[in-house]
């Protein structure tokens, strides 16, 4: 850890963590708050209605940028989860805990506007094809997340099994990814390919990639918030609490 | 990395790796009930089961649509824009994205005479996103 | 204005997606300050008893 700056080495103390963090979160919620509000309203008044979807297409500013970070937030879980396995590293299994609500709203966000979105434009609001199946899969993944901690009463077992099903779940990702690849679907192609063509509109780019990158600062913002909770109840016995608790520290 | 950890990491990718091979392996040996819906060569082959509720997709055949003189019937045909080519008989309203020469999926049955009985009519719209062709606005500005 | 509101019979699915969105993330934002500021009352009652 000596390779790292003061300001780095000081977050993997639960204490200057929490202390230092707030500070962040604070920016984070302002710049994704700002940016969704610039990319929404854009995408609702200032760009003209799809050719043919006409006016329903906007609500894409809001599931694609949902559903990406519903899958990249399982990803870091995983990811966590090794880290958790092989090192043991103790904000590996704050981080775990913190990021999987977050997980879960989003990925029942993904899901609900696709069903909205459904309506208009396929005519039916939910379809058991293979993108969907596998979105409606990563939602019960991420509810075991969340429920196996409280099954559990062994923190540390719970733990370990946690990291477990976060990484066997993980194989459920490339399958989300590929499904409109390898199966016939009735949801459609991905319209952006990381090392790709991007087959939306140049005027609708804008507004598209300033929701989606202000849903990424806002996730990063909410689960930081989430591991400054989780951080103090899992210390809430020790000594530099309590001045917290009577106001003396922020 | 010390030993036991390499040890651990080995394991967990190995978890990984295995899982994942195991579930696509699967996966592909269970494509044909994975595909939502059956493609129009696979119809007119005979592919398909006859009078079961089925779903069948592929494109909506350019200048197929007859609509009935009354009511809400409708009458279009499936193509693959290679070869196959299947009708299809509806009643009822189709979604507003329905349109020739773009994707659809109907659910129904297939009857003995190779004609589909839609009882639903689904709309697949693509990937790209396009704002409305500029001409009408140009004509306005200059006529 | 009328017309950002319906959306051409659109505007029900846009606008109900939109608010669904903006509850569930002001939900998602607020609850850990929630729960601390819970956390802090709870345990300042229990030095003063």
């Amino acid at each position: 850890m000596k390779f790292l700056p003061l300001w780095m080495q000081r977050l993997a103390s639960p204490q200057y963590f929490f202390l230092d963090i707030k500070v962040w979160i604070v920016w984070l919620y302002v710049l994704g708050v700002v940016g969704l509000l610039v990319g929404s309203i854009w995408g609702l008044a200032f760009v003209p209605p799809e050719r043919l979807q006409g006016n329903s297409f906007r609500i894409m500013f809001v599931h694609v940028p949902v559903a990406i970070f519903a899958q990249i937030v399982y990803i870091s879980i995983a990811v966590a989860g090794v880290v958790h396995l092989v090192w043991k590293l103790k904000m590996a299994d704050v981080y775990m805990a913190a990021a999987a609500p977050v997980g879960f709203w989003l990925t029942a966000l993904a899901l609900g506007s696709g069903m909205i979105w459904g309506m208009p434009t396929w005519g039916t609001p939910w379809e058991w094809d293979a993108r969907i199946v596998t979105t409606f899969i990563l939602l019960i993944l991420y509810l075991g997340l969340i429920v196996l901690r409280q099954v559990i009463p062994n923190p540390a077992r719970a733990t370990t099994a946690l990291s477990i099903l976060a990484i066997v779940g993980a194989i459920n990702i490339p399958i989300i990814k590929y499904s409109v690849v390898w199966f016939e679907t009735l949801h459609q192609p991905a319209s952006i390919e990381l090392f790709g063509d991007i087959s939306i509109d140049k005027i609708y780019r804008i507004p598209l990639f300033t929701n989606i990158a202000s849903v990424f600062i806002l996730t990063a913002g909410i689960i930081l918030a989430n591991m400054r909770y989780v951080t103090i109840l899992r210390n809430a016995s020790k000594n530099w609490v309590q001045p917290w608790i009577q106001g003396r520290n922020r | 990395m010390k030993p036991h950890r390499r040890r651990r990491l080995s394991i967990v990718l190995f978890l990984f790796i295995g899982g994942l091979t195991t579930v696509l392996i699967t996966i592909f040996a269970l494509a044909n009930y994975i595909n939502h819906f059956y493609l129009p060569d696979q119809v007119v082959s005979g592919d398909v089961p006859i009078e079961r509720t089925i779903r069948a997709g592929g494109f909506v055949k350019t200048g197929s649509v007859v609509r009935d003189s009354t009511g809400l019937g409708v009458t279009f045909d499936i193509t693959d824009r290679v070869s196959s080519t299947f009708s299809v008989r509806f009643e009822g309203i189709l979604p507003s994205l329905f349109r020739e020469d773009k994707g659809t999926v109907v659910v129904g049955r297939l009857n003995a005479d190779g004609v589909f009985d839609a009882t639903r009519v689904l709309a697949k719209h693509d990937e790209n996103y396009e704002p409305p062709e500029l001409k009408g606005m140009v004509e306005q500005v200059d006529p | 204005m009328m017309e950002l509101l319906t959306m051409d019979g659109h505007g029900i699915y846009v606008w109900s997606t939109y608010i669904l969105t903006a509850i569930v993330l002001i939900g998602l934002g607020t609850f850990p300050f929630i729960q601390l500021r819970r956390f802090k009352q709870r345990n300042q009652e229990d030095i003063e008893l």
